[in-house]
């Protein structure tokens, strides 16, 4: 009995104290509140910022009295994402979150302006194409390396012929026949077929135009670090962060900031907090969850940019389900899947439909494509049709680490037209086995489209690493080859309109929807390009103080 | 003396090949292939293929093995495919942030577990014990995971005291010490607790009080002197436990330490970085202990009279 008198005791003391304890903290907290108001905002945001930029203070004292007409920024910008930088050399990798950092640190050939589609120019200051097989490149003068090396025409044909022997690059440089340098400041290059997409791919990041001298000298990875870009990768700390330092010998147009970290924060709360607390300036990937917080915090913004990642369910037809090789079941599947459902499930809404199997937003998306309704009724008229009146057994593979629980959804949809589908799911890596075996049913895919000829290729041609359907299809393949070669935009582009119907006919890839990206910012972010291809531009990023 | 710290030495080494061997079979027999995970999907048999011999990944395991124990010998932990780099480098460069937290975390949980455990040994049976029963438990039972981002949102986000995460200052420790500490403080308070209540009711302490000593000396000279051997293996265990262990609260506070290395290097299959860093925390560990046994015998005498035998 006296024991039990005193464990009540201890309990009622432990809560009180728990409780007085939160009392403690709102008060605190309107405290901090009034703090905050009465000036020490600034100071909350520039917590990392190092203060030996005397000019930037003095100013920024001077701004109250002056007329509100200059504008002082911070000396440092920190962006947060899930991941850092985590290959040093461009050409190892095709990343999109190393591509942020190779767009800073070094400069492609030619560039693309993302919003119209036209390839302007970088490193080569204009071009010409006598025929076409043949391009020729007149590159910028004066230009040097983060090593004072100068840069020239010798650089471009190293970093070609170096992406050729490479895995991850060697696709975008395979048209390539031979390069010759004219002068040191004039580039040759002559394909051995027809190529549409070749300039596409000169914009890569991953083809950045690397420093021959600096290979030699450093190695392949701290050599291929050095660029010509606006900035210097002066510290890494592998899977932690990654200091960039404006190289003020910058041949282009230099950046205000003078120094970018973009840095790991895995944890996605603890990232949006950061955010919050204005230790960083940026946060990429606001998890759905999360975003209420940023739109509702006035002092910083919300963005949501429609992206050209495309999430799809990939029903395996090379013959491990033998209903999955009739064609009529899979366009039962599709008409069975009702996307706005699972939208809300998985993403809270924060996503948008697709419309046949090439995201809206990709340059040879074509409106008159005819895609799949929600239809069940003819769902399982097809599925009689196709001698599948009793129902289908099938199998969904995927990695226990993405979308828990919401494939339920799914499996309850496609119960309604007599699919009984079985989740199996394992860690990433017997998944990954799994896929690259080709043992499995359907999987969830995902792709971020870039240049149309690559992404479709890397899909859905015969014995391409990334085509989880396993579609082995020569008409398809004659037909993506004919399209790249064509280089008259309008026959192009219908021919991808017609390789896009032809797909979605096929009925092997199920769209589920277009991801949306939520990013957080701070208000007096500016000078940012994002890009719906994840391909962002920080390099001109600059925060008003 | 020397002798039992050789031996403990000697034995070290059959720890490291044991665990050495252990990890590199488990990352072996594991499902997944590195050599994709470093060639990416697309590439073709051939790259896979030539890759593969590039890496030794075509000789057997045993082979590889000892492959890589020749170069551990001579200081070379292996080659990191993730970050193509050194993993000896890879691993030195977090290891400060790891001994940092661990050393921060062992602190805090002896401040706070130290007098209470104390306090509820000299009155057992009390409320005032059983208050410290239940705090203790509390911190065991509250998840790392959230204590962390409870204190990040009330000293960072409310307050604005301490960064939110990473590491660029010292004090960008103290949270994270915290969490780790307060996880740990409910074993070393029981155990700080049931080892003083032993001690305190031997005969030598009525003894000594009954000479007349102050009650104050009688705890601290007499009877925590005593107390002190579980307690050092307590705190020694959860020291070495922080170094390899505290992945989620270094993934919660974005701290750049060891545990949050190899499992990264898990995930993608990087064996060399998983083995050596592996070994390196193992061989710490060991060390540590070691140093633990032998703080014994200053504490005890006793036992000091037993390792010179």
């Amino acid at each position: 009995m006296q024991n039990f008198r005193n464990r009540f005791i201890a309990i009622c003391m432990v809560l009180t104290m728990l409780l007085s304890f939160t009392g403690c903290t709102s008060e605190t907290k309107s405290e901090t509140v009034e703090q905050l108001s009465s000036g020490t905002q600034q100071e909350a945001q520039q917590t990392s910022a190092t203060s030996d930029t005397k000019q930037e203070d003095k100013s920024g004292e001077e701004v109250p009295s002056q007329e509100e007409t200059t504008t002082t920024y911070k000396d440092r910008v920190v962006i947060a994402n899930s991941a850092t930088l985590a290959k040093l050399d461009p050409q190892s990798n095709n990343t999109g979150v190393n591509g942020h950092i190779y767009e800073m640190t070094h400069n492609t050939l030619v560039s693309c302006d993302y919003n119209t589609n036209e390839i302007i120019p970088e490193l080569a200051k204009s071009w010409e194409q006598p025929d076409d097989l043949t391009y020729i490149f007149h590159l910028e003068e004066g230009v040097t390396f983060h090593n004072g090396e100068p840069f020239t025409a010798k650089d471009v044909i190293y970093t070609y012929q170096r992406a050729a022997e490479q895995s991850y690059q060697a696709a975008k440089v395979q048209d390539i026949a031979s390069m010759e340098a004219l002068d040191d400041y004039t580039v040759k290059i002559t394909l051995q077929r027809t190529n549409a997409e070749l300039l596409d791919n000169f914009c890569s990041p991953n083809l950045s135009i690397l420093c021959e001298k600096a290979i030699t000298e450093k190695g392949d990875e701290w050599g291929a670090a050095v660029g010509t870009g606006a900035y210097e990768l002066t510290e890494w700390m592998a899977d932690d962060y990654t200091l960039l330092t404006r190289n003020d010998n910058y041949w282009g147009e230099l950046p205000v900031t003078r120094e970018i970290v973009y840095r790991k924060i895995a944890e996605p709360s603890a990232r949006v907090i950061a955010l919050q607390t204005g230790e960083v300036d940026i946060c990429l990937d606001v998890p759905a969850s999360e975003a209420g917080y940023v739109s509702e915090d006035e002092n910083l913004r919300l963005l949501e940019i429609p992206s050209t990642k495309l999430v799809y369910i990939a029903l395996n037809t090379n013959g491990v389900n033998p209903a999955l090789t009739n064609e009529k079941v899979r366009q039962a599947l599709n008409y069975a899947t009702d996307t706005e459902g699972l939208i809300l499930a998985l993403k809270e809404g924060y996503a948008s439909e697709a419309n046949g199997v090439i995201p809206q937003g990709v340059w040879g998306y074509s409106d008159s494509v005819q895609a799949y309704t929600y239809d069940p009724e003819k769902a399982k008229a097809l599925l009689s049709e196709a001698g599948y009146a009793d129902g289908v057994e099938l199998s969904l593979s995927y990695a226990d680490s993405i979308y828990p629980g919401v494939f339920e959804v799914l499996q309850a949809q496609w119960a309604q037209v007599g699919v009984n589908l079985t989740l199996n799911t394992n860690d990433s890596t017997t998944t990954g086995d799994q896929l690259k075996d080709g043992s499995y049913d359907s999987t969830i895919a995902m792709w971020s489209f870039s240049s149309i000829d690559y992404s479709l290729r890397a899909l859905w041609y015969s014995g391409s690493g990334s085509n989880r359907t396993l579609i082995a299809d020569p008409t398809l393949d004659g037909m993506l080859d004919a399209a790249v070669g064509e280089l008259d935009t309008e026959k192009r582009a219908a021919a991808y309109a017609e390789i896009s119907q032809y797909m979605t006919d096929y009925g092997a890839m199920i769209p589920m929807y277009i991801d949306t990206l939520l990013y957080g910012e701070n208000q007096n972010v500016e000078g940012v390009v994002y890009n719906s291809n994840i391909r962002h531009e920080f390099t001109y990023v600059a925060v008003a103080e | 003396m020397y002798r039992y710290v050789v031996k403990r030495l000697l034995m070290l080494l059959l720890v490291i090949l044991g665990v050495s061997f252990l990890i590199y079979a488990i990352m072996d027999l594991a499902p997944g292939d590195p050599v994709w995970q470093i060639l990416g999907e697309d590439a073709t048999q051939e790259e896979y293929e030539a890759m593969r011999a590039e890496l030794g990944f075509d000789r057997p395991l045993i082979i590889r093995y000892g492959d890589y124990m020749w170069g551990l010998l001579h200081g070379d932990l292996g080659y990191s495919y993730k970050y193509s780099m050194d993993v000896m480098e890879l691993y030195l460069s977090r290891l400060p942030a790891t001994l940092l937290l661990a050393l921060s975390a062992t602190i805090v949980s002896t401040l706070i577990s130290l007098p209470l455990g104390i306090y509820a040994a000299l009155r057992q049976g009390s409320w005032q014990d059983n208050v410290t029963a239940e705090f203790s438990v509390l911190g065991l039972a509250t998840p790392n995971f959230w204590v962390g981002l409870m204190l990040i949102i009330i000293f960072s986000l409310h307050l604005g005291w301490f960064h939110s995460g990473g590491f660029t200052s010292w004090q960008d420790v103290i949270l994270p010490a915290i969490t780790v500490g307060t996880g740990h403080t409910a074993l070393t308070t029981r155990t700080t607790r049931s080892s003083m209540i032993d001690v305190i009711r031997q005969d030598y302490l009525m003894l000594a009080r009954a000479k007349g000593v102050s009650e104050k000396k009688v705890i601290r000279r007499h009877a925590l002197k005593n107390a002190l051997i579980p307690i050092i293996t307590a705190t020694g265990i959860q020291f070495t436990g922080s170094l390899g262990g505290s992945v989620i609260t270094e993934s919660v506070f974005s701290w750049p330490g060891v545990g949050r290395l190899v499992v990264d290097a898990i995930k993608s299959q990087d064996i060399d970085t998983v083995t050596g860093s592996i070994i390196m925390t193992a061989m710490i560990t060991s060390i540590i202990l070691l140093i633990v046994d032998l703080l014994y015998a200053f504490v005890d005498p006793r036992i000091k009279a037993q390792y010179n035998k």
